[in-house]
């Protein structure tokens, strides 16, 4: 067994780190449903094409938080 | 190999935000002074059409969702979403963001978490703001007091991380790739940068802006 000097808590660290950003996941999957339900929208009325845009952009800005969360503790993990 | 986001002291974000809210206001000293013997029989400039092409946007905007007194809520809105357009796009330059440190957009978000408070006191009194809280049924009160806190945490640090990922991305492909980097530096810097920077700089207006909306108490015409 190692003894557990400081190489192996930076290890983990790194290891911590590239899990953290698998909550990237759940933000691509919602905000590619958004986008989805975005482009139907404007199948089924061409015309208000500009208005259904920002709300799509500006819902999923909102939607990308939670992910981003994870980047975050990745980048305060990296740091150690 | 230590990853940190580099700190000089003279590209630190509290010193550029400092410099452009000078720059903001003297602008806007400027343009006000000229604005003010302004004729409106002349033909207007560039500048005063597009000046009053935004301002007129943002208070139309505001016109339809405030209400009554939207006209206390346009004017720091409005300067709100300058400020943020400026603070966000301004990496692009070798400097750092002002948006990228925390202590920036907590302080933005928290006069946003006032903003939202005072509307709801003021529009319903001392005991119907209290009572609020407990509004759609009484054990929501724990999930309202915890909206105090996470509302001001998720708009601030969702600007933050936006903002300071654009920051470290910048880092490793200019310190990784050095100066093979440039052919793909202007398309970098157009998405992460002026892209990114906007939508959240809108999102961050339109969530302030929503947000107080829903503490507003409209009479309904009929």
């Amino acid at each position: 067994m190692a003894e557990f000097n400081e190489f192996f808590v930076q290890g983990m660290a790194y290891l911590g780190a590239g899990i953290a950003v698998l909550s990237g996941i759940g933000s691509g999957v919602g905000q590619g449903i958004a986008a989805g339900y975005g482009a139907q929208a404007v199948g089924r009325q061409p015309e208000a094409q500009s208005k259904i845009m920002v709300t799509m952009i500006a819902g999923q800005a909102v939607a990308e938080t939670t992910g981003l969360y994870g980047l975050l503790i990745a980048f305060m993990l990296l740091g150690k | 190999m230590k990853f940190t986001i580099f700190e000089n002291i003279f590209t630190s974000s509290l010193i550029v935000s400092i410099i452009v809210m000078v720059a903001i206001c003297v602008f806007s000293i400027i343009v006000g002074k000229k604005i003010s013997k302004y004729d409106y029989r002349e033909k207007p400039t560039k500048l005063i059409m597009a000046l009053e092409f935004l301002i007129g946007t943002s208070n139309d905007f505001c016109k339809t969702n405030l209400g009554k007194r939207w006209k206390s809520y346009a004017s720091y809105l409005f300067v709100l979403i300058f400020y943020l357009v400026i603070a966000n796009t301004i990496g692009m330059f070798g400097v750092r963001n002002p948006t990228s440190g925390w202590a920036i957009t907590i302080a933005f978000s928290l006069v946003t978490v006032c903003m939202i408070y005072y509307t709801r006191f003021k529009e319903r009194g001392a005991a119907g703001g209290i009572k609020e809280f407990f509004k759609p049924f009484a054990p929501m009160v724990i999930i309202n007091l915890i909206s105090v806190i996470s509302t001001p945490l998720s708009m601030s640090l969702r600007l933050m991380v936006n903002m300071i990922s654009s920051t470290a991305f910048a880092i490793l492909l200019y310190g990784v790739i050095g100066w093979y980097a440039v052919p793909v530096a202007p398309i970098f810097h157009a998405v992460f940068d002026v892209f990114f920077g906007l939508i959240q700089a809108f999102v961050f207006y339109l969530l302030t802006l929503i947000n107080v909306q829903q503490e507003i108490v409209f009479e309904d015409e009929n």
